[in-house]
């Protein structure tokens, strides 16, 4: 098993709860879409997988181990398993998209001719080969996005989460984008697609987690 | 191959912390040093007087009517002999008329009215170091050979003079911890705004899998950078300004008022501060950032 939730609740300190008895359980390799409303709990339940938030009741496993026995110093090790797409892209503002791209693998301590030579190939792949130099301020959202996607993957992740990866793009460049993410899939890597864009989710035949006010409402294959 | 170098650029350059970091630094750095360095001439200063007063007594045998210039130096002969038989005296030095007449000077200008005056014969007495003899035990001692002597220990009369010594050390000490504080106190509120200004950055770094020591390391690195010119920039103004002070201290006639102290020791002493500033400003920066780490998760 890749992920599973056992009765995973979320409440904040103000009191407000996000997740409510959240049960679930991922397999590895699959695409996995999360929808639901904005407000519903998306963003929260790929915190609790990246180990952002702790459940305030319930067990996350990951990679088979219970998230609640690790130690703080184990945390890296594990979010290097994981790539994470943000919508609002967070890239470096002041780094080129190489540089941008190159992170994980600069932070694991990779060679620099071998960190260049793989980015490169990788932004080549995503479309950003004639792009390598500019900074995020002249890239348009789509641009930004694939480097994020790059980003992500660049150090081989298992699991691949994708938080509303498609919000700040137009239409065109969406699909561009979730055709990335079909394809990394293909290659093997688990991705969990938060998306609130029902259209979207109904153009393909994937698995679905549905959550409304913090609960999981059905886990089954929507596009079936 | 670590983080890039540049990865804090946005706050200490696009928001001018950096440069304010480094001006603020640049005037603790200074105002630190010139601190230590009064402190460590003030020290010495202090120690040295201190020593030499108590060392010293000054004795006078008082001016008699009658007495001949053949009286008047068998008597002081006499009293050199007993204080040079002494075992807890080091030197004996008469200080001769024309001396004292060159003391008196300064406020009488009348040549003839100097010669005429009833001046008492002065001895000037230095004792071994470790000696405990008292200026009123060597008066008691000294009675036998003449009761109308006076002893004179210069401690009496400097000891108010020394205590003001002592108290300017204690407040350039004072102001060298103040210093200290501010540069903790300044360093932590930049770094606090740098690490707000690149909060989603350090978030980033978290999610990617950047231990904390590695961001840690970063950060620190980047305020080294800023620290080490802004440290020597200070430490060379408060250089400057003691050079200039010597300078006119030593034009003024007043550089013997302040024990010697050499450039190398001065400079050994007063170093210290620009070190520590830097040094400072790494942990604090560290510190601030392992913080603000541990409570993202």
């Amino acid at each position: 098993m890749l992920v599973s939730f056992e009765h995973v609740s979320l409440r904040y300190p103000c009191g407000r709860t996000v997740l409510n008895d959240i049960n679930l359980a991922l397999m590895p390799g699959l695409f996995y879409f999360l929808t639901g409303a904005s407000g519903a709990g998306k963003s929260s339940l790929l915190r609790l997988i990246y180990q952002m938030e702790k459940p305030t009741e319930g067990r996350v496993t990951l990679f088979d181990r219970d998230t609640s026995q690790l130690y703080r110093h184990e945390y890296p090790a594990l979010r290097r398993r994981l790539g994470i797409v943000f919508q609002d892209f967070r890239l470096v503002p002041h780094l080129s998209a190489l540089e941008n791209a190159a992170l994980p693998l600069r932070l694991a301590g990779a060679e620099r001719l071998d960190v260049e030579q793989h980015v490169t190939e990788l932004l080549n792949w995503v479309g950003l080969g004639d792009r390598l130099h500019a900074l995020p301020s002249e890239l348009s959202g789509g641009e930004q996005q694939r480097v994020s996607i790059a980003r992500a993957i660049v150090n081989k992740p298992r699991l691949l989460l994708a938080d509303e990866p498609t919000g700040n793009v137009d239409d065109e460049a969406s699909k561009k984008l979730m055709h990335l993410f079909l394809e990394l899939n293909k290659m093997g890597t688990t991705v969990i697609f938060a998306t609130h864009q029902k259209d979207l989710v109904q153009q393909y035949a994937k698995p679905v987690l549905r959550l409304k006010n913090g609960r999981l409402v059905s886990s089954m294959d929507e596009a079936a | 191959m670590g983080m890039p170098s540049n990865l804090f650029n946005t706050a200490f350059k696009q928001q001018r912390l950096g440069l304010m970091f480094s001006i603020i630094l640049v005037i603790l750095v200074y105002l630190g040093t010139l601190a230590m360095a009064a402190q460590a001439v003030l020290a010495r200063t202090a120690l040295t007087w201190g020593y030499d007063l108590q060392s010293r007594v000054t004795i006078e045998i008082p001016f008699v009517d009658d007495e001949d210039a053949t009286q008047k130096q068998d008597k002081r002969e006499r009293l050199l002999q007993l204080l040079r038989a002494m075992p807890q005296v080091d030197t004996v030095e008469p200080i001769d008329e024309a001396k004292t007449q060159g003391l008196l000077s300064q406020w009488i200008d009348d040549a003839s009215l100097l010669q005429a005056l009833p001046l008492p014969q002065l001895i000037d007495v230095t004792f071994k170091v470790g000696a405990t003899l008292a200026p009123a035990e060597l008066q008691r001692t000294l009675a036998s050979h003449n009761r109308d002597l006076r002893v004179y220990g210069h401690a009496d009369w400097m000891d108010k003079l020394l205590g003001f010594l002592t108290g300017l050390g204690v407040i350039a000490t004072l102001m060298l911890f103040l210093t200290g504080f501010a540069v903790v106190t300044v360093i932590s509120a930049i770094c606090r705004a740098a690490l707000a200004v690149q909060h989603d950055t350090i978030e980033l770094l978290h999610f990617m899998g950047a231990p904390d020591h590695a961001i840690a390391r970063q950060f620190q690195k980047h305020i080294q950078r800023l620290a080490f010119p802004a440290a020597l920039i200070g430490f060379a103004l408060a250089a400057l300004t003691v050079a200039i002070l010597v300078f006119l201290l030593s034009s003024l006639g007043g550089l013997s008022l302040i024990a010697p102290l050499s450039w190398v020791t001065l400079g050994s002493v007063t170093a210290l501060i620009p070190l520590g500033a830097i040094g400072l400003s790494i942990i604090t920066a560290r510190q601030s950032l392992l913080r603000l780490l541990r409570r993202l998760g």
